[in-house]
């Protein structure tokens, strides 16, 4: 009796029962070691299964023969399972990492991690918003606040974005409030300078996606960009990988390495290539392993070329390794996107100048020694015409690195204008893929998810 | 607090009047009326007191009957009881005749009470150790198969060592555990699978209940609802077995031995039904691109010499092309199992002991020892009375287990390769893997690996050290009240080292593997402690009071670490020294305490109504400080309708039982509070590790966000039922209604992901079970030298999520991309959902272009995994000393993801796939979209296109990654079945012919155990025990299989020698 009551005693006692603080998993972190999570989180999704898609669908990448595991993305068969995974992992990730980091830096004015995150942050919602055209945003990553965060329009969501950007970049990144980051910043270790470069390239990209839709909303402000010229000179990239398994590339350890044999270079890019005798076909691709010749398969002909070529040892790869970089901006790229706005907003020999400087730079990237030449002769590959050729010299540059833009400045310019159809596609005849559909996790446990939208719904910034 | 003062004032305050009276003594011997053998612990009670001793080991007793009292009550185990009028005797000697049909038996209940089974006010079966040990199977809860209405018991597989799932009354939580608390002499087990549920090689160490050696075992009891689990607080919610071992006994003349051997084979029970008209191919690619394919989607045989494989050194195998009927089962060894186990025991009336060892040694199917499972077991247990009123007592048990299990899965796996083997290729000639057309660089398919070094040269070794044991002091503290003290633990360490060698091909990279070691540890403990107070008072004449008080500690604590290289240097050599890369490790420790203190009062009054009322209260870690506590009462009656009746010709035994219970269930810990945690950066083919290059580490916000306001989950329980005995205990039928409710479900609900977390754990809806169980058995036959004895047990369960937390439309519980496997309101738990054939609005199927099904959107439910009902039989027909014994186990309903059936229809090797004999067909009735009208509306003409046999798009209709075929549907069985679960017949040596040797006992027996499984025509390819997703939750495990090793029907024999 007496033990009973001394027990219970015990029971009573609070400490006794405090033993559910989880002693695996810290209850707290500072933004030293959440940004390269974060960082990470976004580079593995658009470096891995997003560069892949955009590889499909814009036509540097096809499936193979012998194997099939992309099929659906020739096809354009999707269902909302597809990209679920990324969809979600990006913002229990990476975007609520931003999200914490941002609110614990906003409140003890530390500028310099603010910035990062809401940079990162930015980029990562815009590559989100071109995708599906609406996304849960200003009331999303509220935890149980806003248990079904709104779906809001991709326009608008680039107006807040931009407004986010202008705040963070006009923050006093010297006060002594603001912390010394150093490479837990994967990008730029810290370096500043270039996350205001960051901010103004991205900005520049941002604009001109309002082409279509209202040309002259942001003309002064592209017109101040060109003017300030503070546009990024070095890639935008995540270089810490290792060349060990589950610490590499993403596209590289899941498309080359685990599902190995699947994507084969596409014959519209290396047509392109060998049609104009480009020397950077070989630096992108790498030729087939039974012939040593360059060999890219059609669209969507897996099946219909089987007998032409056995297996992906019959056709040329993508040269990614281990050890590539995964790039939210290329050096190209920017150059191209100056080109563009130089164009559309500035001088024309401004828009050719860069034009030139973005395939030097392409050159350079991929340690292609040949240098090109004769951009005036308009027998020559590179020769200059316009938008044309400034959008056809974006896609071959953004091959194996920012694919998943080449498939948004298809939709919205139109160019190149050498993609083929599909001959499996299910879509109407003439219909291309637009989007993705709204993941179904999303369908299931968010009641404002919207409807369906078809895949070949054009988004808001498309021509 | 303050309800248990209450309740403790109340029972302390029952009865502590004592009378003391002047006493008769009387003595006398009880004997078997038919072997005349001296009974030992046969029980003599007063009738009408509490006054009770048990006979000595010559069947002798002597007791003080009180002046008063006139009648003394004997019983004994397996015997009808008498009542006998003193009629101023005082030698009385009794001979007790043998029961057809167990009444008046002991069953031990909760906290290891005993108490008579009329006096239960619910359904508690209670199963013997010959029937645990009939057929030598090396794990007690598999022996429970078929014996017990409402339990479904499934091995998952094959295996060696496999995992053993139990499920009592159907589901009655999402999370946390389903299966049923363990509990060995009072004491809690802990019963952990160690595996892995990876679909990329799932692992099965087994589950730790099944590590008790069957032979120590006494009686098994199953309290299936929650009125007998009640004391048992928040870990019985699920039904409790209750192990009772073998305690040290008195013997004639000098300790007993016992000795028993069982030699088992083991062969696939059951394979998948293969097609024989096509062989090797794919599409309709050259004849060279055929050779090197996975499955049977080429050309019809036509006996012809055909050259196969890849061309190697200028050589290439030439063979006939027909199609090999037994390639797969060819592969398959005879499995073997020798069981052997000694046990010795004796004592006195003061001391006694019980020591046993076991060795079970067991290899699988699989060539060679990649599937074994070895077992050793050392028991010692033993009592002392001091003074006659302290009582010592001890248990330690220890356990060792090696096993290797081959890995389920898709990766790197055995079955995988064996499934997609096609029809005209022998497996067992490639058995040489080093042979040059064998090994991996030549192997003739590039889409799979050689099984046999898959098998050989990847592996895994798992061992398992144990100890388990209690010790407890009793005191008798008046004859009337008993104090009990006991403290518990089990506490295992194991290790698992797992390993992929080096794999390259020079052919094609389609299965390359870099090597990688893994080595993990596991650490359980648990310590459990109980006092027990129990007061047994008469109070009246007629009217009895037994109340027991008591308090239990629990505390659980796990470490689990791992380490894994992945990029191996030195091939062959497995250390995770021997590599370059980062190694991945982890390290996770939980502890949990859980406190209870419990009441319960049993009245009594004539032996004929008896009533029970209990409560627990429980104090949990787990749940936040506000919600840490909560009560729950029961209560049960039991009427012995049959005692009004005089003449007991017909109705020999009548008694109807009710009961109302609750009880409580925690959460798993550190649920409240959200974390950070290390990122888990995935696309579930490959991960992104931290720390990245140059040793940056980093944290993210971790996905399940904290819940403070959790509350415990709730069971209520009410049971109504009755037991009736007639033509003199010939016929007995036993039934019992339920109806469970369980509120405030505790499991991880899915936000969105939108919201920065993605679930929540919380208290998410409510579920209900209501079912019944009947047993009836019948002794047709009891002579002298003649028995038989049928018995047929039923059970039928309805399983219903009532109702979800408003916000949510469904939960998850797993499954795969293209199946997915929830629970939704309205319907009952484990429901498979999946895309449909898309339908015009007048019922017509609509087809793409290729002729193909077009499949819907929206995924519609495609049924569940719950039985709808189960049964079993069994008989057994003593002749002298031989006996058959037979058990049949039938289940009805259900649906099961199978892998297996998902690998054939993929490969071409299903029956199914020859429908129409391969040839081109069109959907009936199929349509096509040809457009849109001018309101947007899709316009459909007749369908003219063929599915255009195996050289088109005819693999596509069988395979779902084209979203065009079948769909997920297409690899649902229906996992209803009917097993021949156990057959043997033993003989026992007579008496007189062991009489001149040293043997006090010798039984020979032929046993079998799974010898026959009958399925519906649609299963033609799986057991549908089967599992892979066995973790510990049952729930889960319904899913299916993903590429489990076949199950096994075993048979051999038996020997058990007494000395």
């Amino acid at each position: 009796m007496l033990l009973i009551v001394a027990v219970m005693i015990t029971s009573c006692k609070e400490s006794f029962f405090d033993i559910n603080t989880d002693p695996n998993n810290p209850a707290t972190a500072t933004p030293k070691w959440i940004l390269p999570s974060g960082i990470a989180g976004s580079c593995y999704v658009i470096g891995g299964y997003y560069q892949n898609l955009g590889g499909f669908w814009s036509q540097h990448y096809a499936q193979a023969t012998s194997a099939s595991q992309w099929l659906q993305l020739e096809m354009f068969n999707l269902d909302e399972s597809d990209f679920d995974r990324q969809f979600n992992s990006l913002y229990n990730g990476p975007l609520m990492d931003f999200e914490s980091i941002k609110k614990t830096t906003l409140a003890s004015k530390d500028w310099s991690y603010y910035t990062i995150a809401t940079l990162m942050q930015s980029y990562t919602f815009e590559v989100l918003a071109d995708l599906y055209d609406q996304i849960p945003f200003s009331e999303s990553l509220q935890g149980l606040e806003k248990l079904s965060p709104k779906y809001e329009k991709g326009i608008d969501i680039y107006d807040s974005l931009i407004h986010r950007i202008n705040f963070a970049i006009n923050q006093n990144l010297t006060a002594n409030t603001v912390s010394k980051v150093g490479t837990e910043d994967l990008i730029f270790s810290g370096d500043m300078d270039k996350w205001i470069q960051f901010a103004n390239t991205l900005k520049l990209k941002m604009y001109l996606r309002f082409v279509n839709i209202d040309a002259n909303k942001y003309k002064a402000e592209i017109q101040a960009l060109l003017t300030e010229n503070n546009f990024l000179l070095t890639p935008a990239c995540m270089t810490a990988f290792k060349d060990e398994e589950n610490g590499r590339n993403p596209f590289y350890e899941t498309f080359m390495d685990r599902l190995a044999g699947n994507v084969a270079a596409s014959k519209t890019l290396i047509d392109t290539l060998i049609n104009t005798a480009d020397p950077r076909l070989t630096a992108i691709f790498i030729p087939a392993e039974a012939s040593g010749i360059e060999v890219g398969i059609g669209q969507g002909r897996y099946k219909e070329d089987q007998s032409k070529y056995a297996n992906y040892k019959n056709l040329s790869t993508p040269n990614v390794t281990g050890l590539s970089p995964v790039y939210l901006f290329t050096v190209p790229e920017v150059y191209f996107l100056i080109a563009e706005a130089e164009l559309r907003y500035g001088s024309a020999a401004n828009a050719e100048t860069n034009y030139i400087s973005g395939i030097n730079a392409s050159f350079d990237m991929l340690h292609v020694t040949q240098t090109p030449s004769m951009y005036n002769t308009p027998s020559s590959a590179y020769y200059y015409n316009g938008l044309y050729s400034i959008m056809l010299q974006k896609w071959i540059a953004a091959a194996n690195t920012t694919a998943i833009e080449s498939f948004f400045d298809k939709n919205r310019t139109g160019y190149p204008s050498n993609f083929v159809a599909s001959p499996v596609s299910v879509l109407t005849p003439g219909a291309t893929p637009q989007r993705l559909l709204f993941p179904e996790t999303e369908r299931k446990s968010n009641p404002n998810t919207p409807k369906r939208v078809n895949l070949d719904t054009k988004v808001w910034f498309t021509k | 607090m303050k309800r248990i003062a209450m309740l403790l004032a109340f029972f302390v305050c029952i009865g502590l009047q004592m009378t003391m009276a002047q006493t008769v003594q009387i003595t006398g011997t009880i004997t078997g009326a038919e072997d005349k053998q001296p009974l030992i612990g046969a029980t003599v009670l007063v009738k009408g007191t509490s006054i009770g001793v048990t006979s000595d080991t010559n069947g002798k007793y002597s007791i003080n009957v009180p002046f008063s009292n006139t009648t003394l009550l004997v019983s004994y185990i397996g015997t009808k009881s008498q009542e006998l009028v003193i009629a101023g005797r005082v030698i009385i000697n009794v001979e007790l005749i043998s029961e057809s049909i167990g009444l008046e038996e002991i069953i031990v209940t909760a906290m290891g009470i005993k108490k008579s089974e009329k006096s239960l006010g619910y359904s508690a079966t209670q199963v013997s150790s010959a029937d645990l040990t009939a057929t030598g199977d090396r794990s007690a809860v598999n022996a429970l198969q078929g014996k017990v209405a409402g339990i479904n018991i499934s091995s998952a597989g094959g295996a060696p060592g496999a995992s053993t799932r139990v499920t009592l009354r159907g589901y009655s939580s999402l999370g946390g555990s389903n299966q049923p608390l363990y509990v060995i002499d009072g004491i809690p087990l802990d019963n952990r699978l160690i595996g892995s549920t990876d679909i990329n090689g799932g692992l099965d160490f087994g589950n730790r209940a099944n590590d008790i050696n069957p032979e120590d075992i006494e009686t098994v009891t199953v309290l299936k609802g929650a009125s007998g689990a009640a004391l048992y607080g928040s870990r019985a919610s699920n039904g409790v077995i209750l192990i009772t071992t073998k305690k040290g006994s008195a013997q004639k003349s000098h300790a007993k031995i016992e000795v028993s051997s069982s030699t088992i084979f083991e062969s696939a029970l059951k394979l998948p039904e293969f097609q024989n008209e096509f062989g090797e191919g794919w599409y309709d690619g050259s004849l060279s691109a055929n050779l090197e394919e996975n499955g049977s989607w080429g050309a019809k045989f036509d006996g012809k010499s055909r050259i196969w494989g890849h061309i190697v050194n200028n050589q290439q195998q030439v063979k006939p092309y027909v199609a090999l009927k037994d390639n797969v089962k060819d592969f398959f060894e005879i499995g073997k199992t020798y069981n052997n186990s000694v046990s010795i025991t004796n004592g006195n009336e003061n001391d006694s002991y019980y020591l046993s060892y076991s060795n079970v040694d067991a290899d699988g199917i699989m060539p060679g020892d990649k599937d074994s499972y070895k077992r050793n077991t050392f028991a010692l247990r033993g009592s002392t009375k001091y003074k006659e009123k302290i009582t010592f007592a001890g248990s330690f048990n220890y356990v060792r287990k090696d096993t290797k299990f081959v890995p389920t899965g898709q990766e790197q796996s055995v079955m995988d390769a064996i499934w997609q083997t096609p029809r005209d290729i022998s497996i067992v000639d490639q058995k040489n893997y080093m042979n040059q057309f064998n090994n991996v660089d030549n192997y003739y398919t590039v889409f799979a690996q050689n099984p046999y070094y898959a098998l050989h040269e990847h592996g895994n070794k798992f061992v398992e050290n144990r100890i388990f044991g209690n010790i407890s002091i009793e005191y008798k503290i008046k004859p009337w009240i008993t104090a009990t003290y006991r403290i518990g633990t089990d506490v295992s360490n194991s290790t698992l080292k797992s390993w992929r060698a080096i794999t390259l091909s020079k052919r094609a990279n389609y299965n390359n593997e870099k090597g990688r070691v893994k080595e993990s540890s596991y650490y359980n403990s648990e310590i459990n402690s109980d006092f027990l107070l129990n007061i047994n008072k008469k109070i009246a004449e007629k009217f009895e009071v037994n109340v027991v008080l008591g308090q239990s500690f629990n505390q659980r604590d796990r470490r689990d670490q791992s380490t894994e290289v992945i990029g191996l240097n030195i091939p062959n050599f497995y250390n995770i020294s021997n590599s370059s890369s980062t190694p991945d490790v982890t390290a996770t420790t939980t502890q949990r305490r859980l406190v209870g203190a419990f009441g319960t009062i049993d009245l009594s009054w004539n032996q004929m109504i008896f009533l029970n009322v209990s409560g627990r209260n429980d104090w949990s870690s787990t749940l936040p400080k506000s919600n840490r506590t909560f009560f729950y009462p029961s209560t049960s009656l039991s009427f012995i309708f049959s005692e009004l009746i005089h003449n007991k010709n017909i109705i020999s035994y009548g008694k109807i039982r009710a009961g109302i219970a609750k009880t409580g269930n925690d959460a798993d810990p550190y649920v409240i509070n959200s974390v950070y945690e290390k990122p888990d950066i995935t696309d579930n083919y490959r991960n992104l590790n931290f720390p990245l290059a140059g040793s940056i580490n980093g944290f993210t916000l971790g996905n399940r966000i904290g819940n403070e306001k959790l509350k415990p989950e709730i069971t209520t329980e009410n049971e109504i039922g009755t037991d009736l005995r007639f033509f003199n205990n010939r016929i007995g039928l036993d039934f019992t209604y339920y109806n469970r409710s369980s509120t405030d479900l505790i499991w991880d609900a899915t936000i969105p992901s939108s919201t920065g977390y993605s679930r929540q754990t919380m208290n998410l809806g409510d579920i209900t079970n209501k079912g019944i169980e009947l047993m009836v058995t019948i002794v047709p036959i009891k002579t002298e030298d003649l028995e038989w004895k049928l018995s047929w047990n039923f059970a039928k369960n309805r399983n219903k999520l009532v109702r979800l937390t408003e916000g949510l439309e469904q939960v998850s519980l797993g499954g795969t991309s293209s199946l997915g496997f929830v629970a939704k309101p309205g319907y009952a738990m484990g429901l498979f959902e999946g895309p449909v054939q898309l339908l015009t609005d007048d019922g017509r199927p609509i087809v793409n272009a290729s002729g193909l099904p077009v499949q819907s959107a929206e995924r519609e439910i495609y049924g569940d995994a719950q039985y709808k009902y189960t049964m079993g039989g069994t008989t057994s027909i003593t002749w002298k000393g031989l006996t058959l014994n037979s058990t049949i186990d039938i289940r009805q309903g259900g649906l099961m993801y199978s892998r297996t059936a998902e690998m054939m229809y993929f490969t071409g090797n299903a029956k199914q796939t020859t429908f129409n004999d391969r040839q081109p067909f069109i959907i009936p009735n199929s349509v096509v979209q040809t457009g849109t009208d001018a309101s947007g509306k899709p316009v459909y003409t007749d369908n003219n296109v063929a599915i255009d046999g195996p050289s088109g798009t005819f693999n596509q209709y069988y395979n779902q990654t084209y979203s065009t075929g079948q769909f997920g549907k297409l690899y649902l069985v229906d996992k209803s079945f009917v097993k021949l679960r156990e057959l043997s017949i033993s003989y026992k040596l007579p008496h007189k012919l062991l009489e001149k040797t040293v043997f006090s006992g010798a039984e020979l027996s032929i046993v079998g155990r799974n010898l026959f499984i009958w399925t519906p025509k649609s299963n033609n390819f799986v057991d549908p025990e089967s599992t892979t997703f066995g973790d510990t939750n049952g729930l889960q495990a319904d899913f299916g299989e993903y590429g489990a090793a076949p199950t096994t029907r075993s048979y051999g024999f038996n020997i058990r020698l007494t000395f």
